[in-house]
């Protein structure tokens, strides 16, 4: 168990009193309105005046993330403003104490700083610890790919089907399975498995399934008879022997039920008696947990990445008669669906069409979505272009959105980030001046994404330590903008820096001190991070960028609640071994929409770079909040 | 015996331990150039054992691949072909075609003018070039006329070499370079990576400039294999141990089927600037993931065992190689098998037995698919082994059967020791707990074995296993005077097991007892070796080799990544203090680029059904008439049209300068 609070002793009275106060205070005002969160974003110091905030003139330089007691700049940035969702507050979790920047700080290192850290049940204070970690996961209870019963002891005499709630089954065998009293008998041979394929595919990458499950154990078997039931998941069509890729078996003769893992016995349990259940949960990070009467028994890995369609097996061998046979009596079945941000579906790519003929090379995608419809915008050429996705293609108007036309575009403009407010669409990009240097620019439309005109004001221009700015990814949300951007450093070093505002036409002001800046820093020109895609998905920020290795490019997820502390998950989306992404993947962008995450990215293949879409369920509504 | 136990109070004495030592700093230190130990890491930059000589220059690492200098050629062109399609892509395929020119200078044909100049353009080798256990790529490169670019800067003329992973490029774009020496117009060198420079040097206009990138495999810092790269340029090295990139992220189709590799490339646009011949060449030393495939590939069938205890299913060999008296090369391979398939295993107790069978060959000849003299009924065991009724329940199974032959100085058989895992049941609801036999004299085929009341070694000798398995001798001395080492797998029940043990045998197959239990230490641990080993680790199989040096001791066995899914993994120990191996095992290393061979190699595919093949065991053993020759026996278990298993025993070879 981790306990978030190993140092700190303060009682709660107390810290109920501080947290009143705070919030009277105003300091809990970052929910409130626009012009009130430009209030505190000035109280915090770090915005500019009108016309763009000057970088890097006076703050203090970026630091590692605390693991040794530091606040990663909680004391210096508004955090609750921060919050990836207002509505919920780590710190109400923790008690008012947690207020205190090092107790925040020192909670989040203490879940973020191991990889397995995250799921300890404390954590779940921290709604980026739903992402990759088997926690909020979210029941499915529509359109399930299998029953939720299957009471073969009830139904004696029935079809499986009937049995099966009407779930497709598919027998397989050299005998058909029976229904008794006892339950299903799955009437293998010595020489073949029998059973049935029950249901639809499962993903075992995204879904957490749990099976509880009570066996009818043979009778006179006295160690040496052929008797066995089990269920399991198999990622292939059984033929003599089922490929029982993660299950339970019971063996009559060995008295025991075993975990089944790759077609071996991993782990072999006494079988106990006919009212035993057994539990299995299978997770998306590929750990399959058993219990007996509800009390663990271990838990071991299996394979979940390659069981993205897995089929439920009921299976066995029963040579007794069938009133004597090893038997399942009853099988409870729960799935819920997980964020694990490695199980992508659908890695296509996408054709693009200008006047109905497909166009390349093009770079930079940016994904948004309103009310009905989901948009694109591109660097072609030139100039920056949008259009709309249709069904595998995306249908670009002929004429740019933008072309390079002002002093400070001189070298051309790129990197687009389109942007819906609810009303209006904005379109943020960079431009590079004469000299190369790139600063972020913005430009504004009405409730269509079609004629854009630019803002007179910089959003962000490079000075002091940074010499060039590019790859904007900027998000709304209730008031609050928050943008990612990569800085180039005087170094030569780069980083993705974060600002926010409230008022696009009031600046912009950086968070300071936080984790993002080391975690991102590149020094070295055999690497290259960039292209920063920033969402709000279930409570956290997802941070999607891309990573260059070599020649390979991959792109990678760190999540974050308030942007200042960030858990790197590491590479998502990576080389697919064939097609238009078989060597991996860059310039991402990613949308969340209700339980999924759409990305666009740039495929790598060796030769060129092609637009590609995926998408993947990620639950949008479980990280547990106390409103 | 007492004389022994000394050097081991002393050793241990001194707060050292070959094996589980936690840091391999801590291993003793010979200090000086005769004495023990060894470089244990050859391009540490330490002189681990203190022999005054570094990495490379210690001779302890002259086979290893950060530091082999022998070349097998891979890819030689001369540029003289009438037609260089045969060999080459011509890149950008799509677009207007275009040719090179060839032009002959000083009496040597180059390639270059890569017209028209609107693009980069490329010849790309149709074969892929292994490197990932090291290789080397040599050319030429020559500018003939700088005007319009000076030695400084890059210039839009340029030729050069280039590692790549692509076979194509788009228009407009040069190929994805894995690592690039390009020559500019103007004189300017410049090593790249994904186009970005890495290192640069300056060449004098109209002269020749030697190119050379060696390349190395090793690890990363988080111990992944990965392949490095120094680059020399008119004899200065410019780039020394760039990291390239993982080795998974080669190329492993056609010729680098087996090693992976990149495909080489002559880049690059307009005139001026030439690539002359281009030869890679890959390390000829000691790869353990290269066999030779042999012929007559084995099944129960042809090594005519009686189908009533081997009909399902045959696997495990043992082999071992003598010469007879004749002095032909003899052959003893013992295999367990059982009437009734292993994947029943999980539903109920399943029998095993031992079979034994022998061939002789003439020296150097290849075995026969038949002539096999072989037992008519299990050598050790019941006929047959399982039954699914009841019928044998008293059977016990023997399982995984390993053969030390002890030869003479004519590598004629002195003894052979036959070690086999031996269940050790007294109720039923003890199936599956094992112990290990050891037993000689062995016997021809036709011999029967009758077991003795108890294992050499119990379960209940070793509290942190429950079952023993796998078990495999190595001579402690040449002559195995002084007793043995036996590895066996441990099985602490907790999943498929991680840890490979090692329990000390006399001369007389007892065990040495140190303390209150058997003389015993941990030689391999699944957590410590690798990604490849993540899943578990069994079935070591040593092969020991006593050197005037030192010896040489490596250790196959068999690891998975993800549960069911073995392959096939190396690992090896060195010293030169044999004084103390019957004491103390030195520490095994994993092979810098494990598994050496896995269910998805050509060779474990290959003539299987859908190409779904399945390893199950391996047997090595250095053959009598060539002992620089290692033959082993790859068990796999294939899948019938229909249904249904069978199993093969796929010989191969591999030769070791010093096995």
């Amino acid at each position: 168990m981790t306990h978030l609070r190993p140092h700190r002793q303060t009682s709660w009275p107390f810290c109920i009193l501080v947290w009143a106060a705070l919030t009277a205070a105003g300091l809990a005002g970052g929910c409130g309105s626009a012009s009130d969160a430009t209030e505190d974003l000035a109280g915090a110091g770090g915005v500019g005046g009108r016309g763009g905030f000057q970088d890097g003139a006076g703050g203090p330089g970026p630091e590692a993330p605390a693991q040794d007691g530091g606040t990663v700049g909680l004391e210096d940035n508004p955090y609750e403003l921060l919050l990836a969702d207002p509505q919920r507050n780590p710190g109400d979790y923790f008690g008012a104490d947690t207020l205190d920047p090092e107790d925040y700080a020192e909670a989040a290192a203490t879940c973020y700083a191991p990889a397995d850290a995250c799921s300890a049940s404390d954590c779940g204070a921290f709604a980026s610890c739903c992402v990759d970690t088997g926690s909020c996961c979210q029941p499915l209870t529509e359109d399930l790919a299998l029953p939720e019963l299957l009471a073969f002891a009830d139904c004696a005499g029935l079809t499986l089907e009937a049995c099966a709630e009407g779930a497709n089954i598919a027998t397989f065998g050299p005998r058909e399975p029976l229904l008794t009293g006892r339950g299903l008998i799955p009437n293998g041979t010595a020489t073949s498995e029998g059973g049935a394929l029950i249901g639809e595919a499962v993903n075992l990458s995204t879904d957490r399934v749990a099976l509880d499950v009570q066996f009818t154990l043979p009778l006179g078997c006295n160690g040496t008879c052929l008797e066995s039931a089990g269920v399991a998941f198999t990622g292939s069509m059984p033929d003599v022997f089922l490929d029982a890729a993660v299950g339970l078996l019971l063996s009559g003769s060995r008295e025991t039920v075993s975990l089944i893992v790759g077609g071996e016995a991993t782990d072999s349990f006494d079988a106990g008696n006919n009212d035993t259940v057994w539990s299995l949960l299978l997770s998306p990070s590929g750990s399959a947990e058993v219990q007996r009467d509800g009390i663990l028994q271990g838990v071991y890995a299996f394979d979940s990445a390659s069981l993205t369609g897995a089929r439920l097996a009921v299976f066995g061998r029963n040579l007794s008669v069938a009133d004597t046979s090893a038997a399942l009596a009853r099988i409870e079945i729960g799935i819920q669906r997980c964020d694990n941000p490695r199980a992508w579906t659908d890695r296509q790519p996408i054709t693009v069409l200008v006047q109905d003929e497909p166009v390349s090379p093009l770079r930079a995608p940016s994904i948004a979505g309103d009310d009905t419809t989901t948009w694109l915008a591109l660097e072609i050429g030139d100039g920056i272009f949008v259009g709309e996705r249709r069904a595998g293609q995306l249908v670009v108007d002929a004429v740019p959105v933008l072309m390079p036309s002002e002093p400070y575009e001189a070298l051309g403009i790129g990197d687009p980030e389109l942007v819906w407010d609810g009303a209006a669409w904005s379109l943020f990009y960079t431009a590079r001046d004469d000299n190369g240097a790139g600063s972020i620019r913005a430009a504004v439309a009405g409730p269509s994404p079609a004629s854009f005109v630019r803002s007179e004001a910089p959003v962000l221009t490079p000075s002091a330590d940074v010499a060039s700015f590019d790859a904007p990814s900027v998000l709304y949300r209730d008031g609050l903008w928050v943008m990612v951007v990569r800085a180039m450093l005087a170094s030569g070093a780069t980083e993705l820096r974060a600002y926010y505002t409230s008022d696009l036409q009031g600046g912009w002001a950086r968070v300071v001190n936080g984790g993002l800046e080391p975690l991102s820093r590149v020094e070295e020109p055999t690497s290259e991070i960039t292209s920063p895609s920033l969402i709000i998905h279930n409570s956290a920020y997802h941070l999607y960028y891309a990573r260059r290795t070599g020649t390979r490019w991959a792109v990678e997820l760190a999540v974050s609640d308030e942007l200042l502390l960030w858990r790197p998950i590491g590479p998502v989306i990576g080389a697919s071994g064939e097609g238009f992404d078989s060597l991996g993947g860059n310039g991402p962008d990613a949308l969340s929409q209700t339980d999924r995450v759409d990305v666009v990215y740039m495929g790598q293949n060796g030769i060129s770079f092609e637009l590609g879409y995926a998408s993947r369920p990620a639950p949008s509504d479980t990280a547990s909040s106390i409103f | 015996m007492k004389r022994g136990w000394l050097p081991l109070v002393a050793f241990l004495a001194s707060g050292c331990s070959w094996l589980n030592a936690p840091d391999r700093d801590l291993i003793a230190r010979d200090g000086g150039v005769d004495g023990g130990g060894i470089e244990l890491f050859c391009d540490d930059g330490l002189d681990d054992d203190d022999d005054m000589a570094v990495d490379c220059a210690d001779s302890d690492c002259a086979e290893e691949p950060a530091c082999c200098e022998r070349e097998s050629s891979t890819l030689s062109e001369e540029w003289g072909a009438a037609d260089l399609r045969d060999g080459w892509t011509f890149a950008p395929s799509s677009g207007e075609p275009w040719t090179p020119m060839r032009p002959s200078l000083d009496g040597k044909t180059f390639v270059g003018g890569f017209f028209p100049d609107d693009s980069p353009r490329a010849l790309v080798s149709r074969d892929c070039v292994s490197v990932a256990f090291g290789g080397w790529v040599r050319t030429t490169l020559r500018t003939t006329d700088p005007m319009g670019c000076d030695s400084e800067a890059p210039c839009d003329r340029y030729a050069g070499v280039v590692l790549t992973a692509a076979t194509d490029s788009a228009p407009g774009n040069k190929l994805q370079d894995e690592l690039g020496v390009t020559l500019h117009a103007g004189g300017l060198i410049l090593v790249t990576q994904a186009d970005v420079e890495l290192a640069r040097a300056t060449a004098g206009i109209d002269e020749d400039v030697d190119v050379e990138i060696e390349l190395r495999p090793g690890l990363d810092d988080r111990n992944r294999p990965v392949l490095r790269a120094s680059v020399t340029v008119a004899a200065s090295q410019v780039l020394d141990g760039f990291m390239v990139g993982s080795i998974d992220t080669l190329v492993t189709t056609g010729d680098c089927a087996d090693i992976p590799g990149l495909h080489l490339a002559a880049q690059g646009r307009g005139g001026d600037v030439y690539v002359g011949s281009l030869l890679a060449a890959k390390q000829d030393c000691a790869n353990p993931s290269q066999f030779d495939e042999q012929s007559a590939i084995l099944s129960a069938a042809s090594l005519d065992f009686q189908p009533s205890w081997v009909e399902a299913y045959v696997g495990s060999p043992a082999l071992a190689s003598s010469r007879n008296s004749v002095s032909d090369v003899q052959w003893d391979l013992i295999v367990e098998g059982s009437n009734d398939p292993p994947e029943l295993e999980p539903t109920t107790h399943i029998g095993y037995a031992l079979g034994h069978a022998r061939v002789a060959t003439d020296e150097g000849e290849n075995w026969p698919l038949d002539t096999w003299e072989s037992s008519a009924s299990p050598k050790v065991g019941d006929d047959p082994p399982s039954c699914l009724d009841g019928s044998c329940s008293a059977n016990r199974s023997v399982r995984e059967p390993h053969l030390l032959a002890e030869l003479n100085q004519q590598q004629e058989l002195r003894d052979l020791v036959l070690s086999f895992a031996r269940e050790v049941v007294t109720d039923p609801s003890e199936r599956d707990r094992f112990g290990i036999q050891i037993v000689r004299p062995v016997g021809g085929p036709a011999t029967g074995l009758s077991l003795p009341g108890f294992p050499t070694l119990s379960p209940a000798d070793i509290p942190e296993c429950i079952s023993l398995r796998d078990p495999a001798l190595i001579p402690v001395d040449p002559e195995a005077l002084q007793g043995y080492w036996l590895l066996f797998t441990c099985v602490d029940g907790g999943g498929a097991p991680t840890e490979i043990h090692a329990a000390r045998i006399s001369r007389a197959l007892e065990v040495i007892r140190e303390g209150n239990g058997p003389m015993r230490r941990v030689v391999l641990v699944a957590s410590e070796l690798g990604p490849f080993a993540a899943a578990g680790i069994r079935s070591a199989e040593p092969v020991i080799s006593f050197e005037q040096d030192g010896i040489r001791l490596r250790i196959w066995f068999l690891a998975q990544a993800t549960p069911g899914d073995w392959a096939v993994a190396l690992a090896e120990a060195r010293t030169h203090e044999t004084s103390m191996l019957p004491f103390e095992l030195p520490e095994p290393l994993p092979f810098l680029v494990n598994p050496i061979l896995d269910n998805s190699s050509s060779l474990v595919r290959s003539g299987c059904l859908d190409q779904e093949c399945s390893i199950t065991g391996i047997a090595v053993s250095p053959r009598a008439d060539d002992p620089s020759r290692l033959r082993f026996l790859l068990a796999r278990r294939l899948n019938l049209p229909g249904g249904g298993r069978t199993d093969q025993l796929v010989p191969l070879e591999q030769t070791w300068s010093k096995p």
